[in-house]
């Protein structure tokens, strides 16, 4: 840090990541501003409780295990390789460098990764909250919030940590051998969160009364219109960062002896901000302007069309043209539509904020356009490695949605049936989970009316 | 006396590593912060079981007994 131009990339790159972690926050006051807008009255304070408090799980494993399994898990393990060693001396807990470090020293690794390690292990751990919230708000009204949380720690510092280490790092193994390519992950954060929460909702079944005697499905339309679309716009901020925070903002990536500095994407190939603003701004359009046209100006619906079509067009948004990504989000945000409605009506999922459909199907969706766009483009600096393919990226999305997503979530959610432990008991469902702090306020509320009513008679 | 590696900002910066004081007890802290996660992780678990069950008892019973009787009217 001696050299002025050296100190001013490093604090530079610091100072980037901290900003994504700040705007990547508003991810997550979103999330619970759209899932209590969408609960009813009865349940609206632990429906906020139960996705709040995944902070504190998410956080406390991703910083045990989390972030060590994103480097380690690089090769499967077992597929392309074993555990990757020695990444321990940054990621794991006991590394002198998981806290305030001035790089000096005699700690291995240590160095500009000091600076930087916080910073960009606090934007892997907000890209985890969102995992876990996608599936919070998929179960809403019916999951018991202490199984939701060893649900949220899976998902957000064990699952989507893994799909990120295989494809979504310069050297994960479907980078290498498929040619994957998920630049602002459609496939590593939204298919596997989407894929995981629909698992869990077949385990979970619906809310008494979503579906009728003759099994026909019935609107439970969100209680707060406003906190749902306020909650989405603040999801749409905080994307911003998520998309500036999944960029490495200064890379040599001129092969050679030449030297030329860029933006890259997480595969450390080139791409620009620029880009990404474009084709943002552009997918987030086409979603909005299709949600609108199919829901016939259902406002839940559009904005969560925007959203789908971001996701739509995130696997390939480092490259597209800004009009691509704006078909490409249209036709993502038509498809998550559709498939959501046909899912509830065929398989009686209560998915009750349109999560997997906008997550999942529309990632799953995404991820697969891409190889299609993109056939022939490097997937890597790295010439050894897959160029990308619809067949390398139509096995990537499976492994995203099932194999890290939908099973994992099925399974562990059978497993915390079984145990008692995944679903309210009935009675609480019916008159609603809030009945504790109500009637304690009602309680609360008689006594002081009680005392003023006293006073009064003294008055008098 | 310093419970950090240094004890003050005059020498040669570069040569600082860690920052936080008490070092050598961070492995001891993660091993207490692992038990930590674990007793939260089971404790609100059984918690809200408990509180489930408390409602069960009170406020859920007296709450149906009205919407039932609602219901009732109604039909």
């Amino acid at each position: 840090m001696s050299n002025e131009l050296t100190s001013l990339g490093i604090i530079f790159t610091e100072f980037y990541y901290w900003i994504t972690v700040v705007l990547m926050f508003l991810i997550h006051v979103g999330f619970c501003m759209y899932e209590v807008g969408a609960s009813r009255y009865k349940s609206h304070l632990s429906t906020l409780m139960k996705n709040t408090m995944l902070i504190p799980f998410v956080t406390i494993t991703f910083y045990l295990f989390g972030w060590w399994i994103y480097f380690a898990f690089i090769n499967g393990p077992g597929i392309n390789g074993g555990l990757v060693e020695g990444v321990g001396e940054w990621s794991s807990p006991f590394s002198p460098l998981m806290g305030a470090h001035m790089g000096g020293g005699t700690d291995p690794g240590a160095g500009d990764w000091a600076r930087i390690n916080g910073v960009f292990w606090a934007a892997f751990l907000l890209f985890s909250w969102t995992a876990a919230s996608i599936v919070s708000g998929a179960v809403i009204e019916r999951i018991a919030a202490g199984a939701f949380w060893i649900l949220a720690v899976a998902i957000g510092s064990v699952f989507w940590v893994i799909d990120a280490a295989w494809g979504w790092s310069a050297d994960g193994w479907m980078v290498q051998l498929l040619g994957y390519h998920d630049a602002y992950a459609s496939g590593v954060i939204h298919a596997i969160a989407g894929g995981f929460a629909l698992g869990v909702l077949m385990v979970l079944g619906p809310r008494i009364g979503k579906f009728g005697p003759d099994g026909t499905p019935r609107n439970i339309a969100p209680r707060n219109p406003w906190l749902v679309t306020i909650g989405v716009f603040l999801i749409y901020t905080g994307f911003w960062g998520f998309y500036v925070a999944c960029n490495i903002p200064m890379w040599d990536v001129q092969a050679g002896d030449e030297v030329f500095y860029s933006a890259t994407n997480i595969y450390l190939a080139p791409t620009t901000l620029s880009a990404i603003t474009f084709n943002f701004l552009m997918s987030l359009s086409g979603g909005l302007l299709v949600g609108y046209a199919v829901s016939k100006g259902d406002p839940f619906w559009t904005y969560s069309a925007g959203l789908a079509g971001i996701i739509a067009a995130s696997a390939g948004n480092d490259l597209y043209h800004p009009v691509q990504a704006l078909f490409i989000g249209a036709v993502g945000a038509f498809v998550a539509y559709k498939l959501h409605y046909f899912a509830e009506r065929n398989f009686k999922i209560d998915d009750a904020v349109g999560a997997v459909a906008v997550h999942g199907y529309a990632g799953f969706f995404g991820v697969v356009v891409a190889g299609f766009m993109l056939w022939g483009y490097p997937s890597s600096p790295n010439p050894e490695y897959a160029v990308i393919t619809p067949w390398g990226q139509f096995i990537g999305a499976i492994i995203m949605f099932f194999v890290l997503g939908f099973l994992p979530g099925y399974i562990l959610a059978l497993i915390l049936k079984m145990l008692g432990v995944l679903r309210i008991p009935i009675e609480l469902e019916l008159v609603g989970l809030d009945i504790a702090f109500i009637e304690s306020e009602k309680s609360d509320e008689r006594l002081v009316n009680h005392s003023i009513r006293q006073e009064i008679m003294k008055l008098k | 006396m310093s419970t950090g590696s240094f004890e003050n900002w005059t020498g040669n910066i570069s040569e600082i590593g860690a920052l936080y004081p008490f070092e050598s007890t961070v492995p001891l802290l993660i091993v207490i912060m692992f038990c930590f996660w674990i007793l939260f992780q089971i404790g609100l678990l059984m918690m809200e079981r408990q509180r489930f069950s408390e409602d069960a008892k009170r406020n859920t019973a007296a709450r149906l007994k009205r919407l039932i009787k609602r219901e009732g009217q109604g039909g």
